[in-house]
Formats: structure tokens, C-alpha cells, sequence
């Protein structure tokens, strides 16, 4: 667990309480979540393959495939840790839910690239998850993300650097990426821990 | 029809018919007279949103929506019933392919007052299966009708780079 802040490690307990007190639906937002490592995986991301995707619900781009086929080597150690038994295990105790494994993509978004409402909810999404890779947003560069109940943007995060962000799969949890309004890249990693 | 530009005469429509039997869409530019333009103007917006479906803005048709009903009615060649709104995208705007969304049935016209670059977004859509037949990127004073019958249609996101929103008499016609 030598990736993460100890001070997180320290206090499961409180990040229990915490994530599930938190509205709209159970999240937590961790800022410097990880230790130095993180601003070479940062560095390195942007050499991976990406492609652009583009729907009615999106506009952005993704790693061409799931980071455990990653090319560059401290991407590749990161998702092995990510992906560790050890580390699910302490998601899943933060998070009171059991889970079992995860997947990950790399996401790059420019400007007025957006991801419109929704909820995630697909077999076996147990808890969603973002890691915020980009530097220097404001709030006014947009690029948030943000979490709705019924019809009201009640949360919005902005994509700070080093910064986790989870929260739980369920009809409750809608949510979007807010459209970047100006050429910068907000870059992150993205996807679920499966039950 | 005297709003209609009177240079879609009978021989004109008649080939775009036989455009829209064949290819399944048409495009009309110029369509109206300059006049009838004017229309558009002053009109009130209430915005409607579900987040999962849509975000539009719509007001009231203007009157100019009957001299549509006549075309439409022309194009197909039989009376049809139809239905129409007035719709205003501004940026922040779309609509998404929903689960509970149905495909399309007879046909769905779309009179844009404004053109509004590609690359804003804002343009229509329609997919047969996850496949784009047609894509409708509002041009100035064009009007556009589609056979939708089995497609499924959405309204890609209207982005900050948009100057005006797209405003457009959107409706749907069922052959009687």
C-alpha cells in the first residue's frame, strides 16, 4: 500500500462514516490520495494510445485498451497496484461493499469534450471510481464532476490533481462530466470496482 | 403556402418527392421568403429538462407552421396529421438515445431559422440500429424531412463554442 497517503490508511474508519453520511449518494472525494509516484504516471499517460469516442451521450477521448495493457511502465505499475487484492480489500472496507476485481481506462478530455447524465448502473458496478490526473483547473475551465438529485446539480467536484474520487453504483447515482471550456486536457483515470 | 419561396413550384417539390421516396431524406434551402422569417422573432422560451433524456428550450410555433403542414402534405403526397414544436437549443443543450426511447415512425421535418457550425454540435441525428443514415446540420432558412420509420433520432450537445442557439420548428407527420 506504499502508493497511497498514509494518513488515509490511518483512518478507515472515518472514511466509512464519511462516504456513506455523504449526499446526494454515498462518495468520498480524497484529495493527494497518492505519494509521489503519481506525477510520473501523470507524465507517462499521455504516451499511451488513445482514441476518440464520440455518441449522443459523449465526446472525449480513451486509452485504445484497459490499462492492464498498458505500454509505459509506471502506468502499468499503477494499475497493478489498483488492481490489488489489498487495495480492493480497503475499498471495499471504506465502502461496506464486497468486491472482487476492477477495471480501468485512461481518459483524456479538450475542449467541449463532455459526458452527459447517467447513472453507471450495468451487471456487476459495485463502486465507480476517478482519478484525476490534470493539473491547474479552475473551476471555470468546467471539466467537473458532477452529481445530481432528480433534476439539480447538487455536487460538483473539479478535476484536481491526485485526487480519488468514489461512489456507490445505484439508481440514485446520476452523474456527468461537465464540458471543458477551454483547450486543456483534462486527463484521468476511470471505471468500476465489480462485486 | 405564400410563405413558401415561390421558387419550390409544383415541378419542384414534385422531384423532391421522388428524392425523399427514393433516398428517404430532402433538403429544401431557402424555403421561406424573407418576410416570413421575421416570425421567429420575440418569441418566449421555456426550457424543459430531464437529464437523462433531454435539455431543450421550446416556445410556441409561430404561424408560419401551417404553410409546413401544406408542404409536408405535398412531399409525402397524402393529408397527414402532424405535430410540431418550436425549439431553441442553446449551448449546454441535447438530447440522448434513452432506453425507453421507440424508434421512429412516418415521418419527422425540421425547419432551421440559423446555421450552426458542425463542430458546435447541435446537429440531428438518425441511426438504424447503431448505424447514422442521416445528419442534419442546420443551414440557414433550410427545411429538412426524413423518413424515420424504424430509425432512432437524438440532438448531439450544443457546445460553448456556439455563438446563437439553433432554432428550429421540429414535427413530426403520420399520412392519414
Amino acid at each position: 500500500m506504499n502508493w497511497v497517503n498514509p494518513v488515509y490508511l490511518k483512518n478507515a474508519y472515518g472514511l466509512k462514516k464519511q462516504f456513506s453520511a455523504n449526499k446526494p449518494f454515498p462518495h468520498l472525494v480524497l484529495g493527494n490520495f497518492f505519494g509521489k509516484k503519481i506525477h510520473d504516471v501523470a507524465k507517462q499517460v499521455l504516451k499511451e494510445k488513445f482514441v476518440e469516442k464520440n455518441s449522443d451521450l459523449f465526446q472525449f477521448q480513451q486509452m485504445t485498451s484497459d490499462c492492464n495493457r498498458a505500454t509505459q511502465p509506471a502506468v502499468k505499475e499503477f494499475h497493478k497496484f489498483f488492481s490489488s487484492k489489498e487495495f480492493i480489500q480497503f475499498i471495499s472496507k471504506i465502502t461496506n461493499v464486497k468486491l472482487k476485481f476492477i477495471d480501468m481506462s485512461g481518459f483524456i478530455y479538450d475542449d467541449t469534450d463532455y459526458l452527459l447524465p447517467h447513472d453507471d448502473r450495468l451487471s456487476g458496478r459495485k463502486i465507480a471510481y476517478v482519478v484525476n490526473l490534470s493539473k491547474d483547473f479552475v473551476p471555470e475551465d468546467g471539466g467537473a464532476l458532477q452529481f445530481f438529485k432528480d433534476k439539480k446539480i447538487v455536487k460538483s467536484i473539479p478535476p484536481a490533481f491526485n485526487t480519488l474520487t468514489i461512489f456507490k453504483v445505484s439508481p440514485k447515482s446520476l452523474h456527468q462530466v461537465q464540458e471543458v471550456m477551454l483547450n486543456k486536457k483534462r486527463i484521468s483515470f476511470g471505471g468500476w470496482f465489480h462485486g | 403556402m405564400a410563405r413558401i419561396n415561390p421558387a419550390y413550384d409544383d415541378e419542384i417539390l414534385a422531384r423532391a418527392a421522388a428524392h425523399l421516396k427514393k433516398e428517404g431524406s430532402v433538403q429544401l434551402n431557402e424555403i421561406l421568403v424573407p418576410s416570413a422569417l421575421r416570425s421567429f422573432q420575440n418569441l418566449k422560451w421555456k426550457h424543459s429538462y430531464y437529464p437523462l433524456k433531454f435539455s431543450v428550450h421550446y416556445s410556441k410555433p409561430p404561424e408560419v407552421w401551417k404553410s409546413f403542414q401544406k408542404l409536408v402534405s405535398k412531399l409525402i403526397g397524402k393529408k397527414v396529421n402532424c405535430g410540431m414544436w418550436c425549439i431553441a437549443m442553446m449551448p449546454g443543450d441535447y438530447s440522448v438515445l434513452y432506453d425507453s426511447l421507440k424508434p421512429g415512425k412516418g415521418f419527422m421535418f425540421m425547419f432551421d431559422l440559423n446555421a450552426v457550425p458542425e463542430n458546435c454540435g447541435g446537429y440531428t441525428v438518425f441511426l438504424k440500429g447503431d448505424k447514422e443514415v442521416v445528419r442534419v446540420v442546420p443551414k440557414r432558412n433550410s427545411f429538412t424531412i426524413v423518413n424515420q420509420s424504424s430509425l432512432r433520432v437524438f440532438h448531439k450537445y450544443l457546445n460553448h463554442h456556439a455563438t446563437h442557439p439553433r432554432i428550429f420548428l421540429c414535427g413530426f407527420a403520420l399520412a392519414k
